[in-house]
């Protein structure tokens, strides 16, 4: 690829990622409404074009963004890392949208100023909002909104060490983890990237599952 | 281009132009509210999965099969293609059991389709969420919209992004395969969003108890898993509405079958099975027991136990109720006989279900029974026979000669009588004489019936060549006035075996 085909292809991402987190702001404005699914799906559509265009260049992009890390970057984090994850393993489309749909919508629970909610208290205000219908919206993507919500009720309703993991259940709580490490209790400023997949590497092994912790770290080659 | 592959072009180009042609005309029809569109809707089903190559590309002037467009986009047909088309839709490869309700379901959405960006969007989203069962979709994205135009402007003029360092570490491909597994395993997330319906009734509705139904029977038939027996357990034991509407609509699914050829038979097992055969119909029960026994034909007896162990929970009349032999398959009748020979008063239920069934799902079902049972079975086993065609006497005849007990061959020895013979393959006759006549059983019946004018004459030079080379050959050869006044044939090998003995 050309150094100029390769600029246009970043700006587009860039583009993209700006235009997301556009959409982002307004979930996490109003937390007690019912979640705007088509702003969602909105989100994640633009993250998966940017990723099909390029997986590395989204990944610079989401490390680029200002270094603000206010909870809607935090959240597009997020939503960018399970994603990433998931489309690494091969993991079918329709199950990596919805995975990815539900790691936004508890980011936009859990997320504020501060480290924010784990994603075990955070999964049962977002599955609140998702099961509440905004008036006027279209009834038409039953399974999408099914499999989005199974998620979060099975992360809200897990008791034990041994129901949180089961499945594909740990890859959220350490991504909302990871997020709430960005911004740590009484820190002024916030982690890079590269410093939170080494403290990711260091820290999470013993309280979440090694197999994922390595994948999420391993990132986008 | 050879002959054959020429023709096989053509003959695809032929089924894909009638589906094209149904499908468009379903979309007419939905667009135009025409009340029953279930037909045509199974008609396009049947058309798509019967195409050699199931995937439709999709451009802006139509729809192309092969490479070939087939459906140009005109006003009076095809007019949804280039609205489509702007929804990103690219390719439509319609999976192997793509259904009617998934067809209805597309065609609907392209009914409704404006050629607005709402309408381009709403079918955008209507697609990337996964909602059109029965296809895999191709979708590009959709055209720039001003503001999308705008940002890119802004980005072009920012600073270049950074080079990013490479990650920590690197996952291997036996780390990622299971996770990948996890990810994909249709029955976690069918466990997942049923718990979640279970428990939020407000979202039943987006998960219709009948695509549970068909989720379940398709997961059941891909890798039955324990926890698909939970789950169906549950549902035959739910008390809510949603449970009940399962239960119906399960009905319309072979899903029994699917739970007794696949699900395990260890304790826990059986009793989940169990509560799915008291908690669901006796047409799901039924297709439950039936799929156990045609996987205890498969793997012969050693799964009898099991069987018989969940046969003996429900009783044997109601076993025998929920089996419906008429439909049971006609291989598993002897698992089905094996089974109810072992339950608390089944050889009683044996004798009073032979004569009431053809012979040939009798058949079945003695083939399987001991020998001490078949001999406690002879007077039904006799009924059978009487009522059998010559190929399925044979049948019958093979397995009690095969049993080596003298009241089983005195039984058919009773019934050979009693048909003089008539109806009875010859190859069969000579058999029952070669093991009768070697037992001894009964060889002076055998004798009066090969002398009897009654019997076919080619039955009768059968016997007589048996009984010449038995112990009772002297007594067979004797002269004997009556012998005047059987035919020549008769006559003839008198002569000959008189003269020469038996020929080998």
């Amino acid at each position: 690829m050309s150094a100029e085909a390769a600029r246009e292809r970043d700006a587009w991402i860039v583009a993209q990622l700006v235009l997301a987190l556009q959409e982002v702001r307004p979930l996490l404005a109003d937390r007690e409404a019912p979640w705007n699914w088509i702003a969602g799906i909105h989100v994640l559509d633009r993250m998966e074009q940017s990723m099909t265009r390029g997986e590395d260049a989204t990944a610079r992009a989401i490390a680029a963004m200002p270094p603000r890390w206010d909870p809607a970057q935090r959240a597009l984090a997020a939503t960018w890392r399970t994603m990433s994850v998931l489309r690494r393993l091969g993991v079918d489309a329709a199950t990596t949208r919805a995975a990815s749909h539900a790691s936004l919508a508890m980011a936009c629970a859990g997320l504020g100023q501060g480290p924010g909610l784990a994603a075990s208290d955070a999964a049962a205000p977002a599955l609140t909002r998702m099961i509440a219908r905004r008036q006027g919206e279209s009834d038409d993507f039953p399974r999408h909104r099914v499999r989005v919500c199974a998620i979060l009720h099975a992360l809200a309703r897990a008791q034990s060490d041994q129901e949180r993991a089961v499945g594909v259940r740990p890859l959220f709580a350490l991504v909302q983890e990871m997020e709430r490490w960005r911004q740590p209790a009484g820190m002024d400023g916030q982690r890079s990237e590269t410093e939170l997949l080494q403290w990711t590497l260091a820290q999470a092994s013993p309280r979440f599952d090694a197999k994922w912790v390595r994948a999420v770290v391993a990132g986008p080659a | 281009m050879t002959e054959r592959n020429r023709s096989q072009d053509k003959e695809f180009q032929h089924n894909a132009l009638a589906l094209l042609t149904n499908f468009d005309a379903l979309v007419r029809a939905m667009a135009a509210d025409v009340p029953d569109t279930a037909a045509l809707a199974a008609q396009v089903a049947q058309n798509w999965r019967a195409l050699a190559d199931r995937t439709l590309q999709l451009e802006p002037a139509g729809v192309l099969a092969n490479g070939q467009l087939l459906l140009a986009a005109k006003p009076e047909c095809g007019s949804w293609v280039p609205d489509a088309f702007a929804a990103g839709l690219r390719g439509l490869t319609a999976l192997r059991d793509v259904q009617p309700q998934d067809m209805t379901a597309l065609a609907h959405e392209l009914a409704i389709l404006t050629p607005t960006p709402h309408g381009t969007d709403r079918l955008h989203t209507w697609l990337w969420t996964d909602s059109l069962g029965g296809f895999r979709v191709e979708l590009a994205p959709l055209a720039p919209t001003d503001a999308e135009q705008r940002a890119l402007q802004d980005a072009l003029l920012a600073p270049p992004l950074p080079p990013r360092e490479p990650p920590p570490i690197a996952l291997s491909a036996e780390e990622s395969a299971p996770l990948a597994a996890t990810c994909n395993d249709p029955v976690f997330w069918l466990a997942e969003e049923l718990s979640l319906v279970l428990t939020h009734a407000e979202m039943q509705p987006d998960m219709p108890a009948h695509d549970l139904a068909r989720r379940l029977r398709h997961a059941a038939a891909a890798a039955f898993d324990r926890r698909l027996l939970a789950m169906l357990g549950a549902l035959a034991q739910g008390k809510n509405d949603y449970a009940r509407f399962a239960r119906a609509a399960f009905e319309d699914e072979p899903i029994g079958e699917a739970i007794g050829s696949r699900a395990p038979l260890d304790p826990a097992g059986l009793q989940q099975i169990g509560q799915i055969i008291e908690g669901l119909s006796p047409h799901i029960g039924g297709g439950v027991l039936r799929g156990l026994l045609a996987r205890a034909t498969e793997h012969g007896e050693v799964l009898d136990a099991p069987i018989v162990a969940l046969a003996t929970t429900l009783g044997v009349e109601r076993f025998v109720g929920l089996v419906e032999l008429a439909i049971l398959a006609p291989i598993s009748r002897s698992a089905f006989g094996r089974v109810i020979a072992r339950l608390t008063g089944g050889a009683e239920w044996l004798a009073e279900m032979l004569p009431q069934v053809t012979p040939s799902e009798a058949i079945g079902i003695i083939h399987g029974l001991p020998v001490n049972l078949l001999l406690r079975l002879t007077k039904p086993i006799h009924q059978v026979l009487l009522r059998a065609q010559p190929r399925e006497r044979s049948q019958v005849a093979q397995l009690l000669l095969g049993s080596g007990n003298l009241g089983c061959l005195a039984a058919l020895a009773a019934v050979l009588r009693e048909t003089e013979a008539k109806g009875w393959e010859l190859r069969t006759i000579r058999a029952i004489y070669q093991t009768l006549l070697l037992n001894n059983v009964e060889p002076e019946p055998l004798l009066k019936l090969m002398q009897s004018s009654r019997v076919a004459v080619e039955a009768r030079l059968v016997m007589l060549d048996e009984i010449a080379r038995s112990h009772i050959a002297q007594e067979g050869l004797r002269w004997r006035m009556a012998e005047l006044l059987d035919p020549p044939a008769i006559q003839e090998r008198l002569a000959q075996l008189r003269k020469h003995g038996v020929q080998p």
